[in-house]
């Protein structure tokens, strides 16, 4: 591997789960090979330093490192001593930490935060005092892994205009291993790692040219470069990959301009019957203990065979609500029927084979020695017989892929395969409903697609799919039905199709709708439905019309 | 609840120098090991407890935690009056000669009965003391405090970031129970002693890796700040001894000397028959 940035760069590192993304990181404070040893050749030289000759300590003060698990990396008891414990150990005199600190929190927007205890902050503000004890040491380079990883729209977006600033304004370099969209848009160059190597490398939009390379790095390349290529694909294209709303609806305009104009729509979607509820939710209110109130009235219902897609920022009462679906929860007032039974009579067990919940972090979820006890588990407490726990099992590991895995050990297997693991132990308790909290977070593309098949696969077999999610382009290709959660309340609650319709309502909870649905929104006076949502629709409505 | 984690306030004792907690802790250790009288604890006992309602921490963080004392404190108790050996009869049991070691005539006595009480009031006052210091201290001050009784202060760091990660674990097995109760495990609520006890087995896996993961993180995160750059390192907070500090020292070193003395020469704070 080779590779030279230059002052004043924003560099966005991207890669599929293990192509060696963070170890590269690792190198350039010393932390690899000092700390982390292992065989270690070639020369890595930052800010003029060769790193194998300069200790951990001569290297920090020139690259600040931001990871991406905010509890980690924060360890002090306020904002204040957090963003001092870099240059106290630099054995800076006191005036002048006082000073830096001062500075560091004026730059990450946190001034007023001194005394603040970052365990209380929110994930965004978390990794904003991170940014801020990485910069207080004055670094002429930031290397961030992943620091939005764990944060929501709103958080993201915080942390990527605060990078923009702190580049325009104090001329820091930037090493950013990130998968979003919004990180890309900003960078000057991206590279694409596989298997330890770079495949790719140059400006946002040269680097998403090269479909080749973008596939074997498995990434997700932004929404709008996806509608080019498959357009690309079908011969309707054949100039540049643009990345960007703005750029798409130019080149879009350009080239629906001399088509004739015919009106398009979507296939519709096959009509379901209406179907009974599964779970109905009376007017629930929900306060932790010595804690603000989380859900404030809600109330809905989730039909048999629904897929239906919770969204809305961190804190709006999300995850709250689905532990309210399998009793996990009972509510403070309201109450809430699982196939008409009162959770607060239920018992565990009776709710636990109906409702399965498929957690946020696999790694909390597994208990056993190995994958197939790690299934059986469920079924046993259901009493069953080991003939038909074995049954069971068998089933629940084919269905999600992992036959082969079942005597290893669940924390042995990738990231992916837990999650996946992790829906074939409650999908072995036979429920009708499913829910999944943030499947998707922290994986790449190729686990990402292989969570989402599956989840399509239990659907079509007439299981009901609960799903929390940030990922808009995921609610709008897969969730028939999205409920809009904002301070404990349903803010929206409808068709996926129309709840992106109504962005001023989102932006209440700061969701986004997908770049796509956003792209016709722009293209509507063209006669594109301002109800496309999905990159296949958006190709479909555009050879309509080219063909029309 | 957070045990060790830091609660904030503004009481005298959360104000006192960190160094004058740790010499506090210390004359509650060893007065609670040289007495043995059960008024003795019981007024040990009353100056811890006075000290909590001091420091005004809601009692809802120490709910689990008391709850848990109380029944290990009982089941000492128990063992103390079924089994100390002693010469005023109260009553006499015997238990079946198969049993080994306990079979034969066995008798609940007056000494048992003494020693059981006091034993449980140690347990409470050592193990209500600990906290209250690591409560009312925040992670810097309980640093410089170590730092300045002489402790080096990479030791110091990872002593109380060990203190500091204790809370997370603590979520990471919630998080854990929850999951299991997800998939209809209820012996942790419902079931018995035992069956209670097997069900924290399967805890101990993902908690160890989880710590462990956490750990090699939290390293890396300090070393990318230059931790442990140079022997001597700049402090933000600086600590100094007031004249309360002072007051407060005394009365304490002077109050436990002069017990000990007592001690010593009369038996003072010990139980005899």
């Amino acid at each position: 591997m080779s590779l030279t940035i230059r002052e004043g760069e924003i560099v966005t590192l991207m890669g599929h789960t293990g192509c060696g993304k963070s170890t590269l990181c690792l190198t350039l404070n010393g932390i690899i090979p000092h700390a982390i040893g292992g065989e270690f050749e070639g020369k890595v030289v930052v800010d003029g330093l060769n790193v194998i000759e300069h200790d951990i300590p001569e290297l920090a003060s020139r690259v600040g490192m931001v990871f991406q698990d905010p509890e980690t990396q924060l360890f002090c008891a306020s904002v204040r001593s957090e963003v001092a414990f870099g240059p106290e150990n630099l054995a800076i005199p006191r005036e002048e930490i006082l000073e830096r600190v001062k500075w560091a929190l004026e730059a990450t927007r946190l001034s007023g935060y001194e005394d603040r205890e970052p365990t209380r902050l929110s994930g965004g503000e978390k990794q904003q005092v991170a940014l801020a004890s990485a910069l207080a040491m004055r670094p002429k380079i930031l290397v961030l892994d992943e620091p939005t990883s764990e944060l929501d729209p709103a958080g993201t977006k915080r942390i990527f205009s605060l990078i923009k600033e702190m580049n325009e304004k104090y001329g820091i370099t930037f090493l950013i291993i990130e998968h979003k969209e919004g990180m890309i848009h900003m960078s000057d160059r991206v590279l694409l790692m596989k298997d330890g190597r770079i495949v790719c490398q140059g400006r946002p939009d040269e680097v998403f040219s090269k479909l080749e390379a973008v596939r074997v790095s498995r990434v997700r390349p932004p929404e709008v470069a996806q509608i080019f290529y498959k357009l690309k694909e079908r011969g309707l294209y054949t100039g540049r990959i643009p990345l960007t709303v703005e750029e798409g609806a130019k080149i879009l305009r350009e080239l629906l301009s001399k088509a004739k104009d015919v009106e398009v729509r979507l296939p519709e979607p096959p009509k379901r019957p209406e179907t009974p509820p599964v779970i109905r939710v009376e007017n629930v209110w929900y306060r932790y203990k010595n804690g603000p109130e989380a859900l404030k009235g809600v109330t809905l219902a989730i039909r048999d065979g629904e897929f239906v897609a919770i969204i809305g920022r961190n804190g709006a009462g999300k995850t709250t609500l689905a532990k309210h679906f399998n009793g996990l929860l009972k509510p403070t007032e309201g109450r809430v029927l699982v196939d008409g039974v009162d959770t607060r009579d239920a018992l565990v067990t009776e709710l636990a084979m109906r409702v399965g919940y498929v957690f946020q972090n696999p790694d909390h979820q597994f208990f056993c020695f190995s994958v197939e006890e790690e299934v059986a588990f469920g079924p046993r407490n259901l009493g069953l017989s080991e003939e038909e726990v074995k049954q069971r099992v068998d089933e629940a590991l084919r269905t999600v892929g992992l036959e082969k895995m079942r005597d290893r050990h669940p924390f042995t297997l990738s990231r992916g395969q837990r999650q996946r693991l992790a829906v074939a132990s409650v999908l072995a308790m036979h429920p009708k409903v499913i829910v999944l909290d943030e499947p998707t977070t922290g994986q790449d593309e190729v686990a990402i697609n292989q969570i989402m098949m599956l989840v399509d696969k239990l659907r079509k077999a007439g299981k009901t799919i609960v799903m929390v999610t940030h990922d808009m382009s995921i609610v709008a290709k897969y969730a028939e039905r999205t409920v809009v959660m904002c301070r404990g309340q349903v803010l929206l609650d409808g068709p996926t199709r129309e709840v992106f319709m109504r962005p001023d309502i989102l932006a209440e909870s700061n969701v986004e709708p997908p770049p796509t649905a956003k792209l016709a929104r722009e293209l509507a006076d063209l006669g594109i439905p301002p109800s496309v949502m999905t990159v296949d629709e958006m190709v479909e409505v555009v050879a309509q019309k080219l063909a029309g | 609840m957070s045990l060790v984690h830091y609660y904030p306030g503004k009481s005298l004792f959360h104000r006192l120098d960190p160094r004058v907690k740790m010499v506090w802790l210390v004359c509650m250790f060893v007065l609670a090991f040289a007495f043995n009288h059960p008024l003795h604890l019981s007024i040990l006992l009353a100056i811890v407890l006075a000290l909590w309602v001091h420091m005004r921490i809601p009692y809802s963080e120490l709910k689990l935690f008391f709850k848990a004392l109380t029944v290990v404190a009982i089941l000492t108790f128990i063992f103390q009056l079924l089994f100390y050996p002693g010469e005023h009869v109260l009553v006499s049991y015997s238990v079946p000669r198969w049993i080994p070691y306990l079979g034969g005539t066995s008798a609940i006595t007056l000494e048992g009965l003494i020693n059981g009480i006091a034993m449980a009031l140690r347990l409470f006052v050592i193990v209500l003391t600990m906290p209250a210091v690591t409560m009312s201290t925040s992670i810097e001050q309980l640093v410089i405090g170590l730092v300045k009784s002489g402790m080096p202060y990479e030791v110091a760091f990872s002593f109380t970031t060990a203190l500091n990660l204790l809370p997370v674990l603590q979520g990471d097995a919630a998080k854990t129970i929850e999951a299991q109760k997800a998939r209809a495990f209820t012996a942790i609520e419902r079931g018995s002693l035992i069956q209670r006890l097997k069900a924290f087995a399967p805890l101990i896996v993902p908690l160890m890796v989880g710590a462990l993961k956490k750990g090699r993180q939290l390293e890396i995160a300090m070393e990318s700040r230059a931790f442990g750059a140079y022997k001597r390192r700049t402090y933000l907070i600086e600590i100094k001894m007031r004249k309360l500090d002072w007051l407060f020292l005394a009365t304490m070193l002077g109050g436990t000397i002069l017990c000990l003395a007592l001690r010593i020469t009369m038996g003072f704070g010990v139980f005899r028959l």
